[in-house]
């Protein structure tokens, strides 16, 4: 019961393991091409939660000097080092999308199993 | 060892059979059970959420936040990180915006 | 037009130029306050997303032409790349800052962190017309195979 008290103190990252998880069980079961997209979004946010989560302490302020010492503050680097990894999923998103948007002009459904059956008759 | 594979064995033709599921859905779960056990077991050996002393706070981010204002002229500490000190990787950022731009235009204004 | 649409459209266009504006004052107060070139980027691309979905698509495309956007877009990364070059040649490595001499003000300022405040608003511009961009081409697409089919 040690190890249930030790993952029961760091929830924040039991929250985002969580969040990976569902992101994944529905990009593997739902057979809608943008409930995949939709889930590969929500698998990012999950990994920039779990980095942001690590730098935090308790007590401290936001990284914005002010006048005073002795001000204890929330470790800057891992959220302006994920930053760049929102841009980069805002990035995959807007193509996956476009991806799409071309699938559907093409085959006329956007279910993967239909187009899989689609396919299989040509 | 066999008890283990006894019980693997009807666990899989339960859901198959009660919960109607396909086998893509029973080897789904069965997968997101086994990644989320191990990810269970990572969770509880990282350091303690919240605590000063934790290996994260090293000189890396205590020379950053001394002479951050004295060096850039500043406040705020996490823009003075992405386009002071480390300003190359925003232009590889900002690099990677355009052509996910570009590549965007150039897939749907094709004909 | 019924009474929801009266609402929205009224409704939004008194909105409108609140969100610019705080959109703005978000690019630039990013060595001050936090937000940066990328949040407040996006939430001034947003207030013309929002102008084409309570109106209807012609009337959001005629805010910003497409030649305008992508001449933005373009301009704001040549704009990082120009000041890291205006570095190189004051005398520092590229796209260095007090070692270039660049101007520093007093640190709380408005007009203070040289590269700083010059940086930030070229990436709020690259991200507006960025998301602006993404939106009226994917819409556009949509519409015109929605249409012939």
């Amino acid at each position: 019961m040690e190890l249930l008290i030790k993952i029961l103190h760091n929830y924040y990252y039991m929250v985002a393991i969580l969040l990976f998880i569902i992101g994944m069980h529905t990009m593997l079961t739902h057979s809608n091409l943008i409930k995949k997209v939709i889930a590969m979004n929500i698998m990012d946010t999950s990994v920039f939660l779990l980095f942001v989560a690590i730098g935090y302490t308790y007590g401290g302020e936001a990284p914005i000097v002010r006048e005073g010492s002795e001000v204890l503050y929330v470790n800057p680097l891992p959220g302006s080092l994920m930053l760049t990894g929102i841009v980069v999923a805002v990035s995959i998103t807007a193509y996956a999308l476009s991806l799409i948007v071309k699938i559907y002009r093409y085959y006329g459904t956007v279910d993967y199993d239909e187009i899989c059956l689609i396919r299989s008759q040509e | 060892m066999e008890d283990i594979l006894f019980i693997i064995i009807a666990a899989v033709f339960a859901m198959r059979y009660l919960l109607r599921l396909q086998a893509r859905g029973v080897f789904t779960i069965m997968l997101i059970g086994l990644i989320g056990f191990f990810f269970s077991f990572t969770v509880a050996e990282m350091p303690p959420f919240g605590d000063p002393n934790n290996p994260v706070f090293n000189e890396i981010p205590a020379r950053y936040m001394e002479s951050g204002v004295a060096d850039t002229g500043a406040v705020n500490i996490v823009s003075s990180v992405i386009i002071d000190y480390r300003a190359f990787d925003t232009l590889g950022e900002a690099t990677v915006l355009f052509v996910a731009i570009a590549a965007v235009i150039a897939t749907l204004k094709s004909h | 037009m019924t009474l929801e649409d009266q609402i929205v459209r009224i409704t939004s266009r008194l909105v409108v130029p609140f969100i610019q504006v705080y959109g703005i004052y978000i690019i630039l107060h990013g060595h001050l306050s936090p937000g940066g070139g990328f949040s407040g980027g996006a939430i001034f691309g947003s207030s013309l997303v929002l102008v084409a979905l309570s109106f209807n698509l012609e009337v959001g495309a005629k805010q910003i032409s497409h030649d305008t956007s992508s001449i933005l877009e373009s301009g704001g990364a040549l704009g990082f790349i120009l000041t890291g070059l205006v570095a190189v040649v004051l005398g520092g490595n590229f796209l260095s800052n007090q070692a270039a001499g660049f101007p520093m003000g007093e640190a709380g300022e408005l007009f203070s962190a040289g590269a700083i405040f010059i940086i930030t608003t070229f990436l709020g511009i690259k991200v507006a017309s960025t998301i602006i961009t993404l939106f009226y081409n994917i819409i556009e697409e949509e519409d015109k195979s929605g249409a012939s089919h």
